[in-house]
């Protein structure tokens, strides 16, 4: 038996629903970000599954831009919490229940 | 055969490492497990004939983003566990939701027609096809890339500022 695509989607599925589980059962406000980007990351290594196998560089670029996409709003995501953990020192996310200030 | 064995170890290296994220009792121990997630996922793009992605992986992803992640926790001093857990209904409901997800992914992958066996490769130029097609056919794409990064970094300036009181 050797590798197919298909193993590589069958992890990808496995990473973006460990993902999902994350995102949707934590609380903490770090831990939820941290799930967000690794479900970015099951959908890299599909896309690079892909491009292997269909001997395209388009995934790899795809993954490149995502990337980027992925870095730029960590990082501003993270410039939000910072901001936010001025006015209350909160870490969870139900207790970040009033849009104003 | 040895394409098995590695695939079966990095594979298992990123799951146990996104169980861990899950997982793990503070934000710190969840930063490690997402470190060992992405450091597997970069060895399995090695595996996938993209050293150029993996290496943007490891020094993107593994060295900047995690880095970023620790920095904060730490610094904002945030790392003690969660209050109480959420609702039986909240936590199943949530496990049962991503499950379902999971479930359905997997039935459009096992009855697409996905690619079983790689076809022929290209020589070792990955860097060079990589670049003639982004220089040539995602242009656009990349100065936008350029421009977005920009505006995160000034979006990152104006939040930092410390508010003048009136």
């Amino acid at each position: 038996m050797s590798l197919s695509s298909l193993h590589y989607f069958i992890l990808s599925a496995i990473l973006f629903a460990i993902g999902g589980i994350g995102v949707l059962v934590r609380r903490n406000v770090f831990v939820i970000f941290m799930c967000v980007e690794m479900m970015l990351n099951a959908v890299n290594l599909s896309l690079i599954a892909f491009a292997r196998y269909l001997n395209a560089p388009d995934g790899q670029l795809l993954v490149l831009f995502v990337m980027a996409i992925a870095a730029a709003e960590v990082v501003v995501g993270l410039a939000i919490l910072v901001a936010l953990h001025r006015r209350r020192p909160l870490t969870d996310v139900d207790e970040m229940n009033v849009l104003q200030g | 055969m040895l394409e098995i064995i590695l695939f079966a170890c990095f594979g298992l290296a990123a799951i146990a490492g996104a169980i861990w994220v899950i997982l793990g009792k503070n934000a710190t121990w969840s930063a490690l497990g997402l470190l060992i997630n992405f450091c597997a996922l970069g060895a399995l793009y090695i595996m996938l004939n993209a050293p150029f992605v993996a290496l943007i992986q490891f020094i993107v992803y593994a060295g900047a983003i995690v880095v970023m992640f620790l920095f904060v926790i730490m610094f904002l001093m945030v790392a003690r566990g969660e209050g109480e857990d959420r609702r039986l209904v909240q936590r199943y409901g949530g496990i049962a939701l991503a499950v379902l997800l999971a479930v359905g992914l997997l039935y459009v992958g096992l009855n697409a027609a996905m690619p079983r066996a790689p076809l022929p490769a290209t020589p070792q130029d990955n860097v060079q096809i990589l670049g003639l097609t982004l220089f040539s056919q995602y242009l656009l794409p990349l100065w936008m890339a350029g421009v977005l990064v920009l505006i995160g970094m000034i979006a990152v300036v104006v939040l930092a500022r410390r508010r003048r009181e009136a």
